[in-house]
């Protein structure tokens, strides 16, 4: 299930530009980009939701909305399952008529349409919810059911509007984990709307940044961490990210290097270092407790005043420097030099 | 010690004020009761006349409800929802019924529907439809007023229905009628309750409208406000207490019936 879209949107205050996004059979994309920049819009564009001004919008090989023809196929005849912010599971009825809402929809009975609801509240190990009403759910099992009721309509594309953002902290990685379990099982193709750059990075194959209303940078997340493209990217997804397991110290890397954190967290998990909180150093750092490390420059990429420098170090990591200390540490291609970070700068997620 | 006191309660001039204002609704009802003929009462209310007029009322009002919710939801949707040109016009004339003397609305309808009306004689040459001084001359009279309530209640309510549950229900393959009847109608339910209760309340005691467009005729137009003004004109002063205690205890059995809504704070 292959999605090819070509989107221009006008609403006036704002517009999307060209945008093409595509989702291969099986894949996962995310839509990053700030707040306001139109990931949602796109979203909305893609489900029917929002009137194309120019463009196309194909699913397999079905075109849903194409403004050269006039071909345009109805939200509700686009089989595309849509998981919301805050869940937007209907507030008047039980979970499970909330996730018997589709079925029913397409003409199922009431009673078949109940049991393939249980079905996937249990998929989602929520089956004991299934008489509650939505305002009794935390944000994190609304998710659930909320991605449940999606799934029970097959759609042939899942798309998730910002799942994570309206959670709190502690439970993001638990609806993070089962999201991207569900969405390696599902076997049509997924498009997610991120804010959170660690987020698209976790879920998705590949991400398209949208900034302003039109496509930035597209590419898979770590090419999208190593070379950003914009100051945006460079600013919110340009992170050195490690994974590893996490214990009292820190995090342990399959290579055996341990990165320090102030940060204790135990299991799989990320470390996030931006590059701005690494320093380089033409000698090694007096010895505080941190994390030092010697390499070599493979890589200077300047932008504006600052520059990016690739270190091979035992951790591979990219520093963000000024133009005037890059010139004082005289980097270039091949020269040693000491990497070093604040264990306070390291912040760590559960994977 | 002056500043713990006022935190006490309210200012003492409202509450004189506030009190009087409570006693100027109440006093009235007092007053009937005192003055009712407790005695005579239960063949008052059982006369046919009254029996006659009460049945006519219910009917009417129930009727004039029903067709204000089987219009006035379609209209409060368009008018909410649909982008045309003369949306304001539109809405201005759904709202005046609700500040026109009813007087004048039903001199209005009856030049319109009655039988010399501009429209009342196509009524009556094609389908030998006449609407004054009929029993369906007094449910349009009180469509006439009520269903503007019905309409501004719900137009606000399907305003302020955060539209992503449609969208939602859209993309769950829900074709735009189950979405209405699914999830738009029971979010605005509350509203279009409280908006079908109002003009129910308006159309019972309906007066104006109905004794011009449908007149004064015992057991065909003569709802019970009518019925009540005959008697109290008759000098009959036990009648009109009796009926107007009949209205007096639907309204409070309508307010008890919907305490849980309204009367909460």
């Amino acid at each position: 299930m292959t999605l090819t879209a070509r989107l221009d949107v006008d609403l006036g205050r704002f517009a999307l530009r060209d945008v093409t996004i595509t989702v291969a059979d099986g894949e996962t994309v995310a839509l990053l980009g700030p707040n306001g920049a139109g990931k949602t819009t796109a979203l909305r564009a893609v489900m029917g939701l929002v009137d194309l001004d120019e463009g196309r919008v194909v699913l397999d090989d079905t075109v849903l909305d194409d403004r050269a023809d006039g071909t345009w196929v109805p939200p509700e005849q686009r089989r595309i399952g849509a998981v919301f912010q805050h869940g937007l599971l209907f507030p008047h009825l039980t979970v499970l008529e909330n996730v018997a809402f589709g079925p029913r929809s397409r003409g199922v009975g009431t009673k078949q349409a109940r049991q393939a609801a249980h079905c996937w509240l249990e998929e989602l190990d929520v089956a004991e919810l299934a008489r509650e009403r939505p305002r009794s759910l935390s944000g994190g099992q609304a998710q659930r059911v909320a991605l449940a009721r999606a799934l029970a309509t097959e759609p042939r594309l899942l798309v998730l509007d910002e799942p994570l953002t309206a959670l709190d902290a502690s439970t993001r990685p638990e609806v993070r984990r089962a999201l991207a379990k569900h969405l390696d099982a599902f076997d049509g193709s997924a498009l997610v709307v991120a804010h959170d750059p660690i987020e698209a990075m976790a879920l998705a194959d590949r991400i398209i940044v949208i900034e302003d209303g039109g496509v930035t940078q597209e590419g898979t997340p770590t090419e999208v961490r190593e070379q950003p493209k914009t100051r945006y990217v460079a600013d919110v997804a340009g992170v050195n990210l490690y994974r590893g397991e996490a214990s009292a110290n820190g995090l342990r890397l399959a290579n055996g290097e341990v990165i320090m954190s102030t940060e204790h967290l135990d299991g799989p998990a990320f470390a996030v270092v931006h590059p701005k909180a690494v320093a380089l150093h033409a000698n090694q750092p007096a010895g505080t407790p941190r994390n030092v490390w010697q390499g070599i420059v493979c890589h200077v990429d300047p932008e504006g005043d600052r520059s990016r420098v690739h270190v091979d170090a035992p951790v591979p990591i990219t520093a963000e420097i000024t133009a005037v200390a890059r010139a004082e540490l005289a980097l270039a291609e091949g020269s040693d030099v000491w990497v070093s970070v604040k264990a306070a700068e390291v912040t760590l997620f559960p994977a | 010690m002056r500043t713990q006191q006022a935190r006490r309660g309210p200012p003492l001039l409202a509450g004189g004020v506030a009190l009087l204002a409570v006693l100027f609704f109440a006093l009235p009802l007092v007053g009937m009761l005192i003055e009712a003929p407790w005695d005579d009462l239960w063949d008052e209310l059982t006369a046919e006349a009254t029996v006659d007029a009460l049945k006519l009322s219910l009917i009417c009002s129930l009727a004039a409800t029903a067709l204000s919710v089987l219009f006035g939801v379609p209209l409060a949707w368009v008018l909410a929802r649909a982008e045309f040109a003369g949306r304001r016009l539109a809405r201005a004339l759904v709202t005046l019924p609700m500040v026109l003397p009813p007087v004048v609305g039903g001199i209005a309808l009856f030049l319109a529907f009655g039988r010399n009306g501009f429209i009342g004689q196509h009524l009556d040459d094609w389908f030998g439809i006449r609407l004054p001084f009929t029993t369906g001359g007094v449910i349009i009279a009180e469509t006439f007023v009520s269903m503007p309530f019905l309409v501004v209640a719900v137009e606000g309510a399907l305003r302020a229905v955060d539209t992503r549950y449609e969208d939602a229900a859209a993309s769950l393959g829900a074709s735009r009628f189950t979405v209405f009847r699914r999830v738009t109608l029971p979010l605005i339910a509350p509203a279009l309750i409280a908006g079908a209760v109002l003009s129910w309340a308006r159309a019972i005691g309906e007066f104006g409208a109905t004794i011009t467009f449908a007149g004064n005729f015992v057991g065909k137009t003569q709802t019970m406000p009518l019925a009540i003004f005959g008697r109290f004109e008759s000098g009959d002063l036990d009648g009109t207490i009796g009926l107007s205690l009949v209205l007096v205890a639907v309204s409070v059995a309508v307010l008890v019936g919907l305490r849980d809504r309204w009367l909460t704070t």
